[in-house]
C-alpha cells in the first residue's frame, strides 16, 4: 500500500513536469542566470542553517541545564514557530527591528538612532533563524532530556566540566538527530519563498523559488520555471538522499524528563541568559502580529464581514480535510518504511514525500491547472482539489518525520510477535498500532492542519471567487488598502494556528502522552 | 484506500458536470483581484449590469492583470472568458501579440484619456499615474522631479515594486526611460542607495511604507485621495514630479473565441458609460475614462503626463528592466 502511494505522488510530480515542458515556450524569456542564482541560494542557506542550527542547539542546551515553572510552556511555543504562517513572522521582525519598530523606539528612548536595516541577506536570514531554531531546539532538548538517568548521574559523580558534559553527553544524545535537522532547515531556506520576498531587499537576494515565480509571472517562460525548478530539485535532491540513507533510524522518541542534572552559578546563569534571549529573539516576532491586529479596530470591521467569515469556513474545511489525508498518507508511508529491510527501499518510500519541500508551489499550482485543462475540467471546480493536494504534498515530509520514528519502534519491538500471531489489521491498529502512535498521529494532525492554513502558494491560478482562504483574504485586504483588516486577520490566523498546534495534539494523545 | 480514490475520482466527475444556470447566458470576465474583491467595482459593475442585459455576469479574480492574461494564454482558445479586463499600457502590447483578442464595437469617441486613444481591439476604462506618496507632516518639502529625489541624503528611503512582478515597478522603468533616456543607467545607480527594499507586489510596499519602513512609496497618484475619502486622513500626499508622471491606462479586450461578443461589447459600453465610470473613482481609486466630476478628495491631475509608445515598450522593455536591476546587484 505505502508503495503504491509513494508511486502515486512520484507520477504526479513527474507529470507535473512533463505538463509543464509540454506548455508553448516563449522564446523572447530572458537568460536565466542559473549560475549565480544557484551561489546566491546556497549562500543565504547555508548561512541561514548555521544560524538556525547554533542557536537552536544553545537553547536546546540551555533548557535542558534548567527547571522552572513554565518549562514546558517554553518548548510548546517554541515548537509552534514552525506553525506560524512565515509572513507573520516576516511583519513580526519588522515590528520589532525594522526602523519603525521597537527596537528603534529603545535607541530613540535612550537619545540614540538605529540605523540598521533588516532588508537583505541578514534579514533573510535572520527570519530564518527564527522560523526554524526553535524547531532544531524542540528535536534537540527532547533528546537531551531523554539521556538516561544513569549517565548523567555517573556525570555528575565525576565532576564532569560544562564543556565535558557538552562533548562526553550531550553530543552523543543529539548526533543521530542532527543530519536530519540540519538537512530539513537547509531545504526550508534554500526553498523559501515569502520570506526571501519581503525580506530580501531585491534582485541581489533571491531564492529559485523566487526566480521561478519571476520566470512565470515576467516573462511566461514555463519551460524555464521547470527547468529551475529541477535544478532546485537536484540540488536539493543531493543532500536529502544521503540523509536519509546514512541517517540512523531513529530510536524511540523522548520519554519525558526523569533526571535533572542542574548546574550551579556562572554555567547556570549563562543558561538562563541563552533560553531568555532565545524568548525574547523567536518569541517577540510572533506575538507582535498578534498586537497589531487588535490594535485599530480591524478585528471588528473584520468580524462584521461575510467574506471573512466564507475564507475562514473554507480555510477550516481545507485544513480539516488535508490534516486527515496528510495522516492516513504518513501512515501508509511510514508503515511500508519501517517494514522494508534495505536502506535504499526505506529512502526510496520517504523520498516522494520530500518533493513538495523541493517542488515550488508556483509549479505545482502551474502544472496541476495545465493537467486539470487537459482532463477537460474547469478548473474553477478542481480549485478544492488542488489546494488540498497542495496542502497534503507540503505538510508530508513534516508528517513523515514524526510518524516514521515510531512506526520503526513498533517493528522493531513487535515485527516478529506480530508476523507469527498475524492478527488482523483492525486488532493490530487497535492493540499495537493506535495506542503507541496516537501521540505522533496528533502531532501530524495539527502540523498539517496549520500548514494548511497558512498556505498561500497553490490558489491564485484557479480563480479565487469561490475559494477564498484566508490568507488570501490577508492578501486581498493588503491590496486595497485595507491594513487593519489585514492586520487582524493575520492575529486570527496566528491564534488558530497556535491553539490548534497546543491542544489537538493533546486531545489525540489522550492520558499515554508519553508513549 | 482504493475506496478513497474512488470516492475522490466520483468527487472530481460530479464537480467537473458544468453548471446550469437557467437559459440565461453567462458573460465571464477575468479581472485582477482587487477589481472583483467585494468593495471592488466587479460587484456594483455586476449589479448595474445584470438589470439590464438578461445574463449573468460573472468575474474570475486571478492575483493580478498579468495572472488573468496568462490564464488565458495557458489556455488557448478553450478559454471561458469572454473578456479580460485590467490590462494596462505596459501589458497590451504583449496581449496583442498572443493573438487572441478581437476588435470591439463600443462608442469610445466621448472617452478622454491623457495622449488620446484610438486602439481598434482595446477599450480603456480608467486611468491613472504612477507617483511617489508620502507623509505631509514627515516630508514638508517633497522632492520636486527625480534630480531632487536622488539628490537627497542616503538616509532618505523609498520602497519601490520589483519591475518583474507588479505593474508600477514596471511603470517606474519606463518612467525613469522617458526622463532620462539613455542616461538611465546613472540615474538608477543614483537612485539604489535610496531604495530600501524592492518588493514583489504594489501591496507590500505600500504597507511597508504605512509601517513606517521608508519616507516614500512608489504609488499611485489617486493613493492620497483613499485615506482622504476611505479613512478620512489627510496626512497623505503624492509628490508631483515637474517632468512629469508616467501614466498608466487601463483597458479591457474581448476574446476571439468569446460565443457571447454582442454582449461582450454591451459591457464594455457600460463600462464606459456614465452608469459605470461613477463606480470607478472610489471603487478602483482610478480616475476614470470618461471626463466626469471627481469626488472631493482627489488631487487634481499632474501637470505633465508621460508616456512611451506601445510598441517602443514591448520591444524594450526586457532590457530596460534588465539595466535597473544591474543597479541593484
Amino acid at each position: 500500500m505505502g508503495w503504491i502511494v509513494g508511486t502515486a505522488i512520484l507520477l504526479f510530480i513527474i507529470a507535473l513536469f512533463v505538463a509543464l515542458f509540454s506548455a508553448p515556450a516563449n522564446e523572447a524569456a530572458p537568460e536565466i542566470d542559473m549560475a549565480s542564482l544557484l551561489s546566491m541560494s546556497l549562500v543565504q542557506a547555508s548561512l541561514s542553517t548555521l544560524a538556525a542550527t547554533a542557536s537552536g542547539t544553545a537553547m536546546a542546551i540551555a533548557l535542558n541545564r534548567l527547571d522552572f515553572p513554565g518549562r514546558s510552556l517554553v518548548i510548546s511555543v517554541l515548537s509552534s514557530a514552525i506553525v506560524a504562517p512565515a509572513i507573520a513572522v516576516g511583519i513580526g521582525l519588522l515590528a520589532i527591528w525594522g526602523r519603525a519598530g521597537i527596537v528603534a523606539d529603545l535607541f530613540a528612548a535612550f537619545g540614540g538612532k538605529w540605523t540598521g536595516s533588516i532588508f537583505g541577506l541578514h534579514g533573510t536570514v535572520l527570519a530564518h533563524a527564527v522560523l526554524d531554531a526553535p524547531l532544531v531546539a524542540r528535536i534537540l532538548v527532547d533528546r537531551l532530556d531523554a539521556i538516561p538517568p544513569e549517565r548523567q548521574k555517573l556525570g555528575q559523580s565525576l565532576g564532569l566540566k560544562p564543556l565535558s558534559r557538552i562533548r562526553l553527553l550531550d553530543w552523543p544524545a543529539m548526533a543521530p538527530a542532527l543530519p536530519g535537522a540540519i538537512g530539513l532547515v537547509f531545504l526550508l531556506c534554500f526553498t523559501s519563498f515569502p520570506v526571501v520576498l519581503l525580506l530580501g531587499g531585491g534582485p541581489a537576494n533571491q531564492t529559485f523559488e523566487v526566480a521561478i515565480y519571476g520566470a512565470v509571472r515576467q516573462s511566461f517562460d514555463l519551460g524555464g520555471a521547470a527547468r529551475l525548478a529541477l535544478v532546485q530539485m537536484a540540488v536539493c535532491m543531493a543532500l536529502v538522499v544521503p540523509i536519509l540513507l546514512l541517517a540512523p533510524q531513529f530510536g524511540q522518541t523522548s520519554a519525558g524528563r526523569r533526571h535533572v542534572w542542574k548546574p550551579g552559578g556562572t554555567e547556570r546563569a549563562i543558561a538562563m541568559l541563552i533560553v531568555l534571549a532565545g524568548l525574547i529573539l523567536y518569541v517577540t516576532p510572533l506575538l507582535a502580529p498578534l498586537f497589531r491586529g487588535l490594535e485599530n479596530g480591524g478585528l471588528s470591521h473584520v468580524f462584521a464581514s461575510d467574506s471573512f467569515w466564507r475564507a475562514l469556513i473554507t480555510s477550516l474545511g481545507v485544513g480539516t480535510l488535508s490534516a486527515c489525508l496528510t495522516t492516513l498518507i504518513a501512515l501508509l508511508l511510514a508503515r511500508a518504511a519501517a517494514a522494508s529491510r534495505s536502506k535504499t527501499s526505506r529512502a526510496a518510500l520517504m523520498l516522494p514525500a520530500y518533493a513538495y519541500l523541493l517542488t515550488p508551489a508556483v509549479v505545482i499550482s502551474l502544472g496541476l491547472f495545465l493537467i486539470v485543462r487537459s482532463l477537460g475540467l474547469a478548473a474553477e471546480n478542481a480549485a478544492p482539489f488542488a489546494l488540498v493536494t497542495g496542502s497534503v504534498l507540503l505538510s508530508l515530509p513534516f508528517a513523515l518525520s514524526a510518524l516514521a520514528p515510531a512506526t520503526a519502534t513498533i517493528e522493531s519491538r513487535y515485527g516478529k510477535v506480530l508476523e507469527s500471531l498475524a492478527p488482523s489489521a483492525l486488532t493490530r491498529w487497535r492493540l499495537v498500532e493506535w495506542p503507541l502512535l496516537r501521540t505522533a498521529i496528533g502531532t501530524v494532525l495539527a502540523m498539517a492542519f496549520c500548514f494548511s492554513l497558512g498556505d498561500l502558494g497553490i490558489v491564485a491560478l484557479f480563480g479565487t471567487e469561490h475559494l477564498a482562504t484566508l490568507p488570501w483574504a490577508i492578501n486581498r485586504a493588503l491590496g486595497a488598502y485595507r491594513t487593519n483588516d489585514a492586520a487582524a486577520m493575520t492575529a486570527i490566523l496566528l491564534v488558530i494556528n497556535f491553539a490548534v498546534f497546543l491542544v489537538l495534539p493533546k486531545l489525540v494523545a489522550g492520558r499515554n502522552r508519553n508513549a | 484506500m482504493s475506496r478513497l480514490l474512488a470516492a475522490l475520482a466520483i468527487a472530481a466527475v460530479t464537480l467537473a458536470a458544468p453548471a446550469h444556470a437557467g437559459d440565461k447566458p453567462t458573460l465571464t470576465v477575468y479581472t485582477y483581484d482587487a477589481f472583483a474583491a467585494d468593495w471592488g467595482p466587479g460587484p456594483l459593475l455586476k449589479q448595474g449590469f445584470e438589470a439590464t442585459c438578461g445574463c449573468t455576469l460573472e468575474f474570475v479574480a486571478a492575483d493580478s492583470s498579468i495572472g488573468a492574461l496568462r490564464r488565458v494564454q495557458l489556455e488557448g482558445s478553450t478559454t471561458r472568458a469572454d473578456i479580460v479586463l485590467g490590462l494596462d499600457t505596459a501589458t497590451v502590447e504583449e496581449a496583442r501579440a498572443t493573438g487572441l483578442f478581437t476588435d470591439h464595437s463600443v462608442n469610445t469617441s466621448e472617452l478622454s484619456v491623457p495622449g488620446g486613444w484610438n486602439a481598434p481591439d482595446f477599450v480603456p476604462f480608467d486611468y491613472g499615474y504612477f507617483a511617489f506618496v508620502y507623509r505631509t507632516a514627515d516630508l514638508p518639502q517633497p522632492p520636486k522631479n527625480f534630480d531632487e529625489l536622488m539628490n537627497l541624503p542616503d538616509t532618505f528611503k523609498i520602497v519601490i515594486e520589483d519591475p518583474r512582478t507588479a505593474t508600477p515597478g514596471l511603470g517606474l522603468v519606463f518612467w525613469v526611460k522617458a526622463v532620462f533616456g539613455d542616461s538611465a543607467r546613472e540615474a538608477w545607480s543614483r537612485l539604489a542607495p535610496h531604495v530600501v527594499t524592492m518588493t514583489a507586489d504594489w501591496s507590500t510596499a505600500y504597507n511597508l511604507f504605512l509601517q513606517g519602513e521608508a519616507d516614500m512609496v512608489l504609488s499611485y497618484t489617486t493613493s492620497p485621495a483613499y485615506h482622504r475619502i476611505a479613512e478620512s486622513d489627510n496626512s497623505y500626499a503624492a509628490a508631483q514630479f515637474d517632468e512629469g508622471n508616467y501614466l498608466q491606462i487601463e483597458v479591457a479586450g474581448i476574446l476571439k473565441s468569446s460565443p457571447h461578443a454582442e454582449l461582450a461589447n454591451a459591457f464594455l459600453s457600460y463600462l464606459t458609460s456614465e452608469a459605470g465610470q461613477k463606480i470607478i473613482p472610489t471603487a478602483n481609486w482610478m480616475y476614470p475614462a470618461l471626463p466626469i466630476d471627481l469626488p472631493e478628495g482627489f488631487d487634481p491631475l499632474p501637470a505633465e503626463t508621460l508616456l512611451l509608445p506601445d510598441d517602443q515598450v514591448a520591444a524594450n522593455a526586457t532590457n530596460w528592466i534588465a539595466e535597473m536591476l544591474a543597479a541593484f546587484r
